[in-house]
Parts: C-alpha cells; sequence; structure tokens
C-alpha cells in the first residue's frame, strides 16, 4: 500500500514591491484607504492632492525636457498660453487615462475651440485655474533656477531589503522591493551656475556646501503638490525619510556621487487654496511651522477669514516656504529605513491575514487615531469601522 | 568577474545542481559564451525559468555585462516578475559569494524586463520626439466600447453583408452585437499583428461584408488616432515603424535580448524581435528565444506557432544568425506515469508530427523517484452531468476533508490526500475549455456550476474560485449596483428610454438591473441612517440629504461608493471588491473618450446639459457593460487568493502553472457526435465548405493571408485545427505534479446509442487521432476508472 500526501502548490515566488510615495506614505495615511485605493487600484472620487501631485510631477518633468532640448525654451519667464498650456494638456490627457482627473475649479481643460460652459465660470477656455497658476509660478520661480543644475532628471531607483522578521511559512518573500523616482543635480553643474541661482542661495544658507568644494556630489529633488506641513504633523518627518531612504536608493547605482541632501519643493506654498491658508494660519497661530512670516504677512494671514479672497503674501515669504532642504546623514538613514521597514512590516501582515480569508476591512485597519482631514476626504467614511471624529452618513448627492 | 568554472561551483552549492552530469541541455544552455545565440525548446515544467535566470547571471557574473545591457520579455507581468524576483534572489546569493571577486556594486533591477507591450510602452514614452505626448494605453473595456460605437454608427450592427461575412470568419453564426463587436476586433487585431493591408482587402476580397468591415476597423483606427489613444497592437504597430525608420539609443548599447514564451509571437512582433536582435548582435552579443511548439495556444489572438518551429531557418534568412536547437526535456514537474503519459498522447496522432520541431526528443522524469508516488492516471465517467458532479464533489471532499480517496490498481491500493502541512482545495485545479457556469443562449448549468453547489453542499463546504464563470453583467450584486445608479440618474426611465428605444435586448437588461435594485431597496439592508430606499428617492428628486446644496458636476463614481455603503459583498468580500473594482474601472476609463467625463453636469442655464451628460453616460459606460465589455482579470485576484478555494479555469488560463492533482473535463457536456460541439473534441467542416466550423482563427489566417506578407501557412486548415486541439490538452494534462484525472460523461469514454445505433464519440482529447483511429480504445482502459 502506498500511502502519501499530495505535495502543495509551491508559492508565487513575486517579491512584493513598495513605492514609497504611493505605498508607503499612503499606508502611513490609512490602512483601509491604502487597500481601496493603491493596493485595489480604486481610484479616489475627487483626487484633489493626488490628482495634483501627479500633476505638477509631469509638467516639471515635461518642461525640463523642452528647456533641455529646444533653445528657444531657455529664456524665462514662461507665458503661461503659449509655453505652458500645452504641456498641461499632455500631462492631463496621461493622468486622464489613468483614471486620476481634477475638478473644474482645480483645473480647465477645454481648448478655445469649445463652446459649452460645463464646470467653468464662462465660455472663454482655457481658463488658469488655481493649477495651472501653480505650474506658471513654479516653472518661472524654481524651473529657471533649477532645470540648469539637473544631471538627470527621473531616475527609477530600486532596491531589495530583507522582508523584516521574515518567516518561511508565513511570509511571501525573503525581500522586499522598494522604488521611487527622483531628479538628480550636480555639483558639477552647481560649480558652473551663474551667481544668483536662488538654490544656490539656499544650500548656501544652510552651510551645506562648505566642506564639499573638492568632491563630487549629488543632490536629490522632489516636487510636492501640497502645502508645507507643520513641523508636529507626522507627514513632516515622512518627508524627511522619504527623502533619507532616496538617497540610500541613489548611492547604490553605479553612477551615483555622493548624495549630500535633498530638496523638496511644497508648490502649493506660491498659491495657497483656501483650505491650505486654513492651515496656515492655523499654523502660525500655533507657531507648529518652521518658516513664520514677517510682521506684514503675519498680520494678512491672523486676518484672514474662511470665505474671503487669499491675501497676497509677499514673494519671498512664499518662495522660502516652498523650499526644503534636508540634510543626509548616515544614521538618520538607518532610522528612515528601519521606519520603513516597520511599515512594510504592517502591509505584510494585513496581506497575510488577507490571504488567510479575512474580511477586507478587518485585515486593513484604519489608524488608531485618523486624522480628521484624512476621513473627511475619504470615499470610503460611510463604510469605514472607526473613522476619525464622527460616523460620516452618506450624502446625496 | 568570475570564471565560468567557479560561477558553475558556486550556484551548485548554493542554489541548483546545474553540472553536465546532471542535465547536458540545461549546463550547455547556461554555459553557452555572450555571442551564441540559443533556440531552446523547452518542454513543460523543465526548468525553463531555472535556464532563463542562471543565463541571465551567468552573463552578469562571468561575462561582465552590465545588467542594463540585457532585454527579457516574457508573455504576461506576473511571469516577468516572476522572473525579476528570481534574478533578485539568486543575484544576491551569488553576489555575496562573489563579493571579493567583484569590483563594483551590480544593480539586477536595471535589466529591462517585461512584457513586450510594456517595454514599448515605456520606450515609446521615455524616447518620444520633442514636443509629442507619452502614449495613453487604453484597457480592454474602452477598446471594446469604442468598437461598439463605431459599428453601431450608420446601423451597421444591422448590415447583412457584414453578419455573412463575421459568420463566415466565425464559422458560425454571428449576428449579436456582443460577437460581432469581438470577432471585429479580433480581426483588426490580426490586421495589425500580420501586417495586412486592410486597403486591398476592402477593394479585393471576395465576400460583400469585408467593405463594412474594413470601415469599420479603419473607423476605430481613426477615432484611436484622433483621441491620441493607443491599444496594444496600435502601440506595437507603431513602435515597429519606429525601429524601422532610426535608431533608438535605449537599445544603442544592447548585448543580449532573451525572449521567453516564443511559440506564442505573432509576426509583428517577429519582425520586431529580428530588428532588435541586431544591436546586440553588433555588439558581440545574442538572442536567445525559449518557448515549446506543443504549448501554443493562442492562434486566437494572432499567435504564429509557425514561427517558432521554422525559427531556425527564418533567423538565418533574415538575420543571418546560425543556430542549433537545444532541446530542455527534462520534467522536474510531474510523476513518471504522468510524463509518460503526456509523452504517449503527443505523439500518438501521426500527422500531428509533421507540425512539431524536427527530431524533438520526449521529455524526461526529472523528479527524483523518493519525492513522489506514482499515482496511474484516473478516469471518472458517469452517466449524466448530475451523477459526474457529485461523484467529483464527493471525491475532492474525501481527498480534502475526509480521510484521502482510496482506490486499487491491481493489488496496489493508493490513497490521495491533501497534505495536512500547509496543503489545501488550491492543491486542486479542473481544467476546461471554457469555465463559464452556464451555457450561452440556452442558459442550462454547465459542470462548474454544479460542481460548484455539490462542493458547498458537503458538510465542510468546499469554495471554488472561477472568476471567469460567470458573464460579469449577470452577477447579482453587479445586476443590483448597475440598477441602483441607473436608478439614480434616470428616474423611470426618462433618458433609456428616449435614447435606446430601438435596442429591445439593451433595454430589456437595463430594466433587469433596475428590478434587481428595486428588489434590493425592498429588504432595507443596513445601514438606516439613511436608508437605500430614502438615498434613492433623494437622488431621484434631485433633493440634497444630509448637505445643504446641490453641485454643478457630480463624478458618477462618487455616487457608486455612496452605494456600495449598502452592500457589504462589494467592501469586504475579496471577490466582490475585484467586481467593484472593474465597475469602476470602466467608468474611469469611459472618462477618456465620453463626451460625459463620467460625471453628470447640473447647470440651471443649461438644463440640457444634465440630460446630456446621463445620455453619455448610458450609452458609452452601461451599454458596453451590459453587451459583455468587462472581463475579469484574475491578476487582480490571485495575489491574495485564500488558500481553501478550489480553482477553476480554462486550459489557457493555466498556462504557466502547475497543481499537485489537475483534474481536465474530456467531455462533461459531450453526448452526441453533433457538428456543434465538434470544434471542442474533433473539428470538421462545415457540410459543403472547407470552411473550419467555429475556430475563426484558423479560417482568418485563411482568408487574409494574402493581404499580409506572411507567407501561407502550408498545413490544411483542418489540420491547424486539430493541432491546436492537440496542444491544448497536452497542455492540460502536463500541469499535473502528482495527480491526473479525466473525467467526462460515459458516451465519450464508450461511445453512444442514436436512433437504435451504436456510436463512438471521436474526441481528440480521449486519444483519437485526426484519421479516425482510437488508440486508447472504447471503455478508455488506459486509465483506472474510479
Amino acid at each position: 500500500m502506498s500511502n502519501q500526501y499530495l505535495s502543495t502548490r509551491s508559492k508565487s515566488k513575486i517579491i512584493p514591491e513598495y513605492s514609497l510615495t504611493g505605498d508607503l506614505l499612503s499606508f502611513l495615511r490609512c490602512g483601509l484607504q491604502y487597500r481601496y485605493h493603491n493596493k485595489g487600484s480604486l481610484p479616489p472620487s475627487t483626487p484633489v492632492q493626488l490628482w495634483f501631485g501627479e500633476f505638477i510631477h509631469g509638467v516639471m518633468e515635461q518642461a525640463y525636457i523642452e528647456w533641455r532640448d529646444n533653445d528657444a525654451k531657455k529664456r524665462f519667464d514662461w507665458e503661461w498660453e503659449v509655453d505652458i498650456r500645452p504641456i498641461e494638456m499632455d500631462i492631463h490627457q496621461r493622468l486622464n487615462a489613468a483614471g486620476i482627473r481634477p475638478s473644474s475649479k482645480l483645473f480647465c481643460h477645454y481648448d478655445e475651440t469649445e463652446t459649452k460652459k460645463f464646470g467653468c465660470v464662462d465660455e472663454n477656455h482655457p481658463h488658469q485655474r488655481i493649477s495651472s497658476r501653480r505650474t506658471e509660478l513654479a516653472i518661472n520661480t524654481w524651473g529657471k533656477h533649477l532645470f540648469p543644475l539637473i544631471k538627470r532628471a527621473e531616475i527609477k531607483l530600486k532596491d531589495i531589503q530583507p522582508m523584516p522578521d521574515y518567516d518561511g511559512k508565513k511570509s511571501r518573500s525573503r525581500y522586499f522591493g522598494i522604488t521611487g523616482i527622483v531628479d538628480v543635480i550636480s555639483s558639477v553643474n552647481i560649480r558652473s551656475a551663474p551667481a544668483g541661482n536662488l538654490i544656490l542661495h539656499y544650500l548656501e544658507t544652510f552651510n551645506l556646501l562648505e566642506d564639499l568644494e573638492d568632491d563630487e556630489y549629488e543632490i536629490i529633488i522632489d516636487y510636492k503638490g501640497m502645502k508645507r506641513p507643520a513641523i508636529d504633523d507626522d507627514t513632516w518627518k515622512h518627508h524627511e525619510w522619504q527623502i533619507l531612504t532616496y538617497s540610500m536608493l541613489r548611492s547604490k547605482q553605479p553612477d551615483s556621487k555622493k548624495i549630500v541632501a535633498g530638496i523638496i519643493f511644497y508648490l502649493n506654498e506660491l498659491e495657497l487654496s483656501e483650505d491650505n491658508m486654513d492651515e496656515l494660519k492655523h499654523d502660525v497661530i500655533k507657531k507648529s511651522t518652521d518658516i513664520m512670516p514677517d510682521k506684514i504677512d503675519h498680520n494678512k494671514i491672523i486676518r484672514w477669514r474662511k470665505g474671503h479672497r487669499i491675501p497676497d503674501l509677499s514673494s519671498t515669504f512664499r518662495e522660502i516656504r516652498s523650499i526644503r532642504v534636508i540634510q543626509i546623514e548616515e544614521e538618520q538613514i538607518e532610522n528612515a529605513l528601519h521606519q520603513f521597514e516597520k511599515t512594510v512590516k504592517k502591509i505584510e501582515s494585513s496581506v497575510f491575514k488577507e490571504i488567510q480569508g479575512q474580511n477586507i476591512k478587518e485585515a486593513w485597519d484604519p489608524p488608531e487615531y485618523p486624522k480628521e482631514s484624512t476621513c473627511t476626504v475619504c470615499d470610503f467614511k460611510t463604510i469605514c469601522p472607526h473613522p476619525s471624529t464622527k460616523k460620516y452618513k452618506p450624502t446625496v448627492p | 568577474m568570475v570564471s565560468w568554472e567557479r560561477f558553475e561551483q558556486v550556484v551548485i552549492d548554493n542554489i541548483v545542481d546545474i553540472s553536465r552530469d546532471n542535465n547536458e541541455p540545461q549546463h550547455v544552455s547556461i554555459s553557452a559564451p555572450i555571442h551564441q545565440s540559443l533556440y531552446l525548446v523547452a518542454g513543460p515544467g523543465s526548468g525553463k525559468t531555472t535556464v532563463i535566470v542562471l543565463r541571465v547571471l551567468k552573463l552578469i557574473f562571468v561575462d561582465n555585462i552590465d545588467p542594463s545591457n540585457i532585454m527579457v520579455t516574457t508573455f504576461t507581468k506576473k511571469a516577468a516578475a516572476q522572473l525579476l524576483s528570481r534574478i533578485l534572489t539568486w543575484g544576491e546569493i551569488l553576489y555575496e559569494c562573489f563579493d571579493e571577486e567583484i569590483e563594483k556594486p551590480i544593480n539586477f533591477n536595471s535589466i529591462v524586463i517585461g512584457t513586450l507591450d510594456s517595454i514599448i510602452e515605456e520606450i515609446l514614452g521615455d524616447y518620444r520626439d520633442p514636443g509629442t505626448a507619452k502614449p495613453v494605453v487604453i484597457e480592454d473595456f474602452v477598446s471594446k466600447a469604442l468598437n461598439i460605437r463605431v459599428l453601431f454608427d450608420h446601423g451597421r450592427h444591422q448590415n447583412e453583408d457584414l453578419m455573412d461575412y463575421l459568420s463566415y470568419l466565425k464559422g458560425f453564426n454571428t449576428t449579436k452585437v456582443p460577437e460581432m463587436n469581438k470577432l471585429i476586433l479580433e480581426v483588426k487585431d490580426r490586421t495589425f499583428h500580420d501586417l495586412i493591408d486592410t486597403n486591398r482587402l476592402k477593394t479585393d476580397a471576395e465576400a460583400d461584408g469585408a467593405p463594412t468591415l474594413c470601415d469599420i476597423i479603419n473607423d476605430y483606427k481613426d477615432k484611436l488616432n484622433n483621441e491620441f489613444l493607443y491599444d496594444f497592437t496600435r502601440l506595437e504597430y507603431e513602435f515597429y515603424q519606429k525601429i524601422n525608420s532610426k535608431d533608438i539609443e535605449f537599445f544603442e548599447d544592447l548585448k543580449f535580448i532573451l525572449i521567453d514564451e516564443y511559440q506564442d509571437t505573432n509576426y509583428l512582433q517577429e519582425q520586431i524581435y529580428f530588428k532588435l536582435s541586431q544591436y546586440p548582435i553588433n555588439n558581440g552579443g545574442s538572442i536567445s528565444i525559449v518557448g515549446d511548439d506543443d504549448q501554443s495556444l493562442y492562434r486566437f489572438r494572432g499567435a504564429t506557432v509557425e514561427l517558432f518551429q521554422d525559427f531556425q531557418e527564418r533567423i538565418k534568412d533574415q538575420v543571418n544568425v546560425e543556430l542549433e536547437p537545444e532541446y530542455l526535456v527534462k520534467n522536474y514537474r510531474s510523476t513518471e506515469n504522468i510524463v509518460n503519459f503526456c509523452n504517449s498522447y503527443i505523439t500518438l496522432d501521426h500527422d500531428y508530427q509533421d507540425a512539431r520541431v524536427k527530431d524533438k526528443p520526449p521529455i524526461d522524469r526529472g523528479r527524483k523517484e523518493e519525492e513522489f508516488i506514482d499515482f496511474p492516471i484516473l478516469g471518472m465517467f458517469r452517466e449524466n452531468l448530475e451523477d459526474l458532479s457529485n461523484a467529483l464533489a464527493s471525491f475532492i471532499d474525501d481527498i480534502i476533508n475526509g480521510d484521502g480517496y482510496t482506490f486499487n490498481n491491481g493489488e496496489e491500493e493508493y490513497t490521495i490526500k491533501i497534505n495536512p502541512d500547509g496543503g489545501s482545495a488550491s492543491d486542486i485545479a479542473l481544467l476546461c475549455g471554457s469555465p463559464k457556469e452556464i451555457a450561452p443562449f440556452i442558459g442550462t448549468k454547465k459542470f462548474p456550476c454544479l460542481l460548484k453547489r455539490k462542493l458547498m453542499e458537503v458538510d465542510n463546504p468546499i469554495k471554488v474560485f472561477n472568476p471567469r464563470g460567470q458573464d460579469f453583467q449577470k452577477i447579482e450584486e453587479i445586476k443590483i449596483l448597475c440598477g441602483l445608479i441607473l436608478e439614480c440618474i434616470d428616474p423611470d426611465t426618462v433618458v433609456q428610454e428616449a435614447e435606446l428605444e430601438e435596442f429591445r435586448n439593451i433595454n430589456n437588461i437595463f430594466n433587469d438591473w433596475r428590478t434587481s435594485a428595486t428588489s434590493f431597496i425592498g429588504t432595507n439592508p443596513l445601514p438606516h441612517d439613511p436608508t437605500l430606499g430614502k438615498f434613492v428617492e433623494a437622488w431621484k428628486d434631485r433633493t440634497p440629504l444630509n448637505q445643504t446644496s446641490w453641485p454643478k458636476e457630480v463624478m458618477l463614481i462618487d455616487l457608486v461608493y455612496k452605494l456600495i455603503t449598502w452592500i457589504p459583498y462589494l467592501q469586504e468580500n475579496l471577490e466582490g471588491l475585484v467586481f467593484l473594482e472593474a465597475v469602476v474601472r470602466a467608468i474611469s476609463q469611459a472618462a477618456i473618450f465620453s463626451y460625459s467625463e463620467s460625471k453628470i453636469t447640473f447647470d440651471d442655464e443649461h438644463p440640457n446639459y444634465e440630460t446630456t451628460s446621463i445620455k453619455q453616460i448610458l450609452k458609452d459606460i452601461f451599454v458596453p457593460i451590459a453587451l459583455g465589455s468587462i472581463d475579469i482579470e484574475e491578476s487582480l485576484i490571485e495575489e491574495t487568493l485564500p488558500p481553501n478555494m478550489l480553482n477553476i479555469m480554462s486550459i489557457h488560463q493555466s498556462k504557466g502553472l502547475e497543481f499537485p492533482l489537475v483534474i481536465v473535463d474530456v467531455g462533461s457536456d459531450i453526448r452526441t457526435d453533433h457538428w456543434a460541439n465538434s470544434h471542442k473534441r474533433f473539428p470538421q467542416y462545415k457540410t459543403g465548405t472547407t470552411q473550419v466550423i467555429r475556430i475563426s482563427s484558423v479560417n482568418m489566417e485563411d482568408e487574409f493571408h494574402e493581404y499580409s506578407n506572411i507567407a501561407p501557412v502550408t498545413r490544411s486548415n483542418l489540420d491547424r485545427a486539430f493541432d491546436d486541439l492537440i496542444r491544448q490538452y497536452f497542455v492540460a494534462f502536463s500541469r499535473a505534479e502528482d495527480v491526473l484525472l479525466l473525467v467526462g460523461l460515459n458516451s465519450v469514454k464508450e461511445g453512444f446509442e442514436q436512433r437504435g445505433r451504436f456510436k463512438n464519440l471521436p474526441n481528440i482529447s480521449t486519444g483519437w487521432d485526426r484519421r479516425k483511429n482510437w488508440h486508447w480504445g472504447s471503455g478508455l482502459n488506459n486509465l483506472i476508472q474510479i
């Protein structure tokens, strides 16, 4: 007699891959939302921040390529309708195909041939809505200083790390992959930059270039379609971890040089929305932001009320709030990696629960103390087992 | 840089035995010098992934090739991810072993790896001409929805010449819009794949329907052009034109190209690969292809297996590369009995042998003897479907929940039992020609449906995973969701009736959805604040609820997310969530081409905006859904597939997979020797024609080859249909690791009675050859009957 069990089906051998922004930062915001939107590819119904983040990245990349490849584009300032609008429409179409769409308040995507009003103020398309005002400011404020320094744009970063607490029976893989995309500026270009380059000015302000004159080095760049976070907001430190981790990923690429700093541009600061203004006022009152206004701007901010026109804050204040320089140090990199490993561990544990057949809402917990702003804009707040402050009811429409 | 000898030893010590003594063809394939191109004929379970991965790692460590100069293409994204994962894992192991012998860090992630389409999409995006946009690639739903529009234009869906021509190509009556639409898209793909001159086809083809068909295809292509959109075939064609007109910087340093699953390559892809292979060859490198003609399954998607069979001559003629085939024949997957069964099966049809790669050796067991019990091949045949489903459910129940299933072969007793340590229902797969649970048109329940039901009736119910089992638009939760949306946006069917009056079928489907929704509202599902009824009423009345005003635009997706508040299955269940994703993606993708942008516009100054947007939403989203334009992609679900579900899938879906216990349906719905089921078992010409019944791919090859540069196929259409059926069941049988069970009705095992006469039932999957010799014989005594 023969009696032996059947073999067991071999497990899939795929290394799970995590994008720093698309996966890890999203999961840190809310596990359940991450499951639906990111892992499950359900697009947000009104993806204000997601859309603008992707949009501004795309516009800045394309603008850089046009600046690089076309002599006529070397002069600044760029005109919105002539130089920037065609780029915006390309990027819009790409995002549209990916299911990420703006509201008409955020962006007008009709051209002059469209005779209907739709969500716009009138039929005179295209309108320069807030996103388009920001792209113009971003290119004319930062693009003209940044583009000449760029060594390579859109570098794809990718590496694998050992799976935290690897368990042969439970873990999907011995490793997990970690990915990101950055632009890199080089010391060579920095040295040849003309005096008055604004990026150089801020790097010098932070004394970052003092001891590095003879070495070759790199600085990594990222854009955020958001306001500068308050320093007591988790997002503030998450962005720092992100840049530190990017620097580790970049340093493993054969053509990289020593990475000394990272720069994040918070491009909403160049033109604040009403919600951004509200948050800024809150940060200023609480003194929870690292860049405080001078007296004149301070008064404008404090006096502003919701529903009123956004005050004209000084260009220096807007400029300095839109750039954040992060110094790269070995110890901090390790900490950042460790923090993301913890996140991967949590995600993998949810995946495991789901594989075991647990209900999705039980396998993917929302955070214990979710931020109200995260819940307010969430598409799944009416089905969430424990949203922030209250139980949300479905609204019509 | 390390020597080959050192590399080989470290691989043997740490990963797998690649010595010449263990497996010579494997050894030769991995160790071949960089400039030597390879033509690898890899039988089922022959460890080709191991060969591909170690060949790539050998090039990196021994030949010092930069990973970014290596390109590997596979058939699916999942296969690419698996391959890359293996390269990274083994690459890390080797990197640690060779740490001191290597001068620089190695970035394995810079290997260019993916499906040909994904690589092309990236290259066309990254290396586009200045001032041009990245290609926007559409999904299947948009392609179908766009083509439905084009088909409806000028009432062409009612054009009888077109119907006749499509029916001729299909070999079967094709007069319903969903079937017409699907077939037209198949022809459209073929015009790209085979580089067909549609202008010549339009003017020269004899069929009266050809001009209309060509017009529809050209209109569809124009629509893509006008919207700056690409489907995957257009993407390949664009790339083909680009590489033929100029050099692309991306490939300048390329040293090695490897193409997996080459047997399913089409002519356009072959021409792309031949063009690209010139880069590595000029750089002192090479091209390698891996495949198995016996496992070619995708003629219906344009694959031309002859390109693989004749690869040696074709690459010599077109690229001037000389090579010899290398046969990977050691099978590490299956037991001796299964290997022998597959060898015997693939050689029993004499006429098939001419369609195989020349001098192909049989596959050979590579699995170690002590690692398996050599179960005999089993057969289970019953008088009717009910009995068969009962017997199979009981067999599976014994294996999973009971003490195992015991049977005798001579004096030998065997017991089949799932492994208590980590084994589960997912170790079992039922492979069928089609996994559909309900027969189209006639609506009868098919084997997958009955088996699923019986498995749920056992004491410890066994769940089944069959995402393609039901037509999407007929799934109850989808009907409820779609019905609720229609009730909200188009109360009292006002727009529906005005716009779709002439489409009675579609109206019926919409009304059926609405009925499902109304019944569901009647159950007053939780939560109750507000109730679903109140929510829908507020929408119908356009009265804000829980907010103060009615905005100027409402995203349709927003309404969907709110409606699922009352449908827990779509929020909590993995399968339900995949269904929800499919609906949302359809809505989202429709916004690419739909004037409505998948939102409803409300404007007091322009009340017609609302009606127009609803009209567009119905036409661009819900009509295509009703006409079956959504197919579930199982890739969405399989990553977290629960371990306790038994798999039911088509043989095509099982490509590249393996299961400890494989059940192959060789005739659960074949009772008589009728021409209508002949395409599934024994292809025949339709009476009075030389057209192969219901096998459109074969019919199309013959119809279109004279308008293409592709050389005419030398085998007859009937022979090709037989060849494909043999391949299909060879793939099915060779998926099994431990146990292979063939199931069907008694009629396929021992014949049937018709009008008092007893007849046999010719069937390729039960050991017949095309000359009607029954090699396995009546009673199928080569199988142990259970």
